[in-house]
């Protein structure tokens, strides 16, 4: 296995970019079929799944950087250099569930609808994301069991919020949901 | 439950299985491939040339678990080094240069990696600057761990090196195990260190 999705000359796609893509595309589409399910308007829930994932990424960056301020007080264009390594999965949560706070007073949709939705669409999207660490196989990265133990945990998740989710209609089961899944993701990594 | 939502998640969970089978089976095809080289050279007992010019015909692309692309270098004290060279020790090869901070915020670490582990060979190769700016760098720094001379910045294309600092690490019998993109903390170092010499 080479550690580059692609490389040609110069030009190279890591597996990082190629399962980030695919990944954001599963929860994109699952994303729009629950915009039918929940009875909102297709185009507008996929504007806001656009917007949370820049504002996650945001989020886990400055996570990171938060974290590790010393790493880049005298670096300050290394901000801008991503990579899976460098990025905070807390951050992401954090700055993604106070964006959708926002989002569902600018848009009028019930923050318990907006939570089943997006938390769906992440725990489907990390459960084929968290693979790339074992086909870029940096050395930084977990073993092969428990990578499979996090993508069936982020899956487990994803079906309780459908199963769970619409039966309460209630924002605290999401966050329970949410909170439980981040607290078994930290146990297990 | 939406039937396209029922068809999602079955996707998905076929999606997860495939993705584990699939990099289970290239975990079990790299013991395989490893196994009858050690055979090769257990027999041959030091008369491994043949051997060796076989592996580096194969090992001219860089692939994990594959034998690591060798590369002859110019050290900072005018010797040639192969990474060949160095069969029988866990190679560190990190890209450097002088002008980046991380690097610069690395390289303690790696003196430290370097006197602590005997079995551990660490090659910094600078790429594509003068020696005398490297010369005088590692002068200022004291380290004494082996710095090679990548002028054209060959070898970094040959390993991918898309930012410094990058890591590989190479094994005993010169398999490449993986890299690391950016810098490492000297925990990060050692763990990797303990988790080669565990498998």
């Amino acid at each position: 296995m080479r550690p580059f999705f692609f490389s040609y000359k110069s030009i190279s796609i890591s597996w990082y970019m190629f399962f980030t893509l695919v990944s954001a595309s599963f929860g994109y589409i699952m994303a729009s079929i629950l915009a039918t399910e929940y009875r909102e308007k297709k185009d507008k829930i996929q504007d806001i799944y656009l917007i949370l994932l820049i504002v996650g990424f945001i989020g886990a960056r400055f996570g990171y950087v938060l974290r590790h301020p010393d790493l880049y007080r005298d670096n300050i264009f290394s901000l801008f250099k991503l990579s899976h390594y460098n990025l905070s999965f807390l951050g992401g949560i954090l700055s993604g569930f106070i964006a959708l706070i926002f989002i569902s007073r600018i848009y009028g949709i019930a923050i318990e609808k907006l939570l089943s939705i997006f938390t769906t669409a992440f725990y489907l999207s990390m459960a084929i994301g968290i693979w790339v660490l074992r086909f870029d196989r940096l050395l930084l990265s977990l073993d092969h069991f428990k990578i499979l133990l996090l993508s069936l945990m982020f899956l487990v998740g994803m079906v309780l919020e459908l199963a769970l989710g619409r039966r309460f209609k209630n924002k605290y089961t999401s966050i329970t949901i949410l909170l439980a899944t981040v607290f078994a993701y930290y146990i297990l990594i | 439950m939406n039937r396209k939502v029922i068809a999602i998640m079955l996707i998905a969970l076929v999606l997860v299985w495939g993705l584990y089978f699939f990099t289970m089976e290239g975990n079990k095809e790299a013991k395989e491939e490893k196994l009858p080289q050690q055979d090769v050279v257990e027999e041959n007992n030091g008369d491994s040339v043949d051997t060796e010019e076989v592996v580096d015909k194969e090992a001219s692309e860089l692939a994990i678990d594959k034998l690591a692309p060798n590369f002859t270098l110019e050290s900072l004290d005018g010797e040639m080094v192969s990474l060949k060279d160095y069969r029988g020790k866990i190679v560190l090869i990190n890209f450097w240069a002088t002008w980046c901070k991380f690097c610069d915020q690395e390289m303690p670490d790696l003196q430290r990696l370097h006197q602590e582990n005997d079995d551990l060979v660490i090659l910094a190769v600078d790429v594509m600057e003068e020696r005398e700016e490297v010369e005088k760098y590692i002068e200022k720094g004291g380290y004494d761990f082996k710095v090679l001379l990548d002028p054209k910045g060959e070898v970094a294309r040959t390993y991918l090196v898309g930012g410094f600092p990058t890591s590989y690490f190479v094994d005993e019998d010169g398999m490449l195990l993986g890299g690391v993109p950016g810098m490492m903390t000297y925990a990060q170092m050692n763990q990797i260190l303990e988790d080669i010499r565990g498998n």
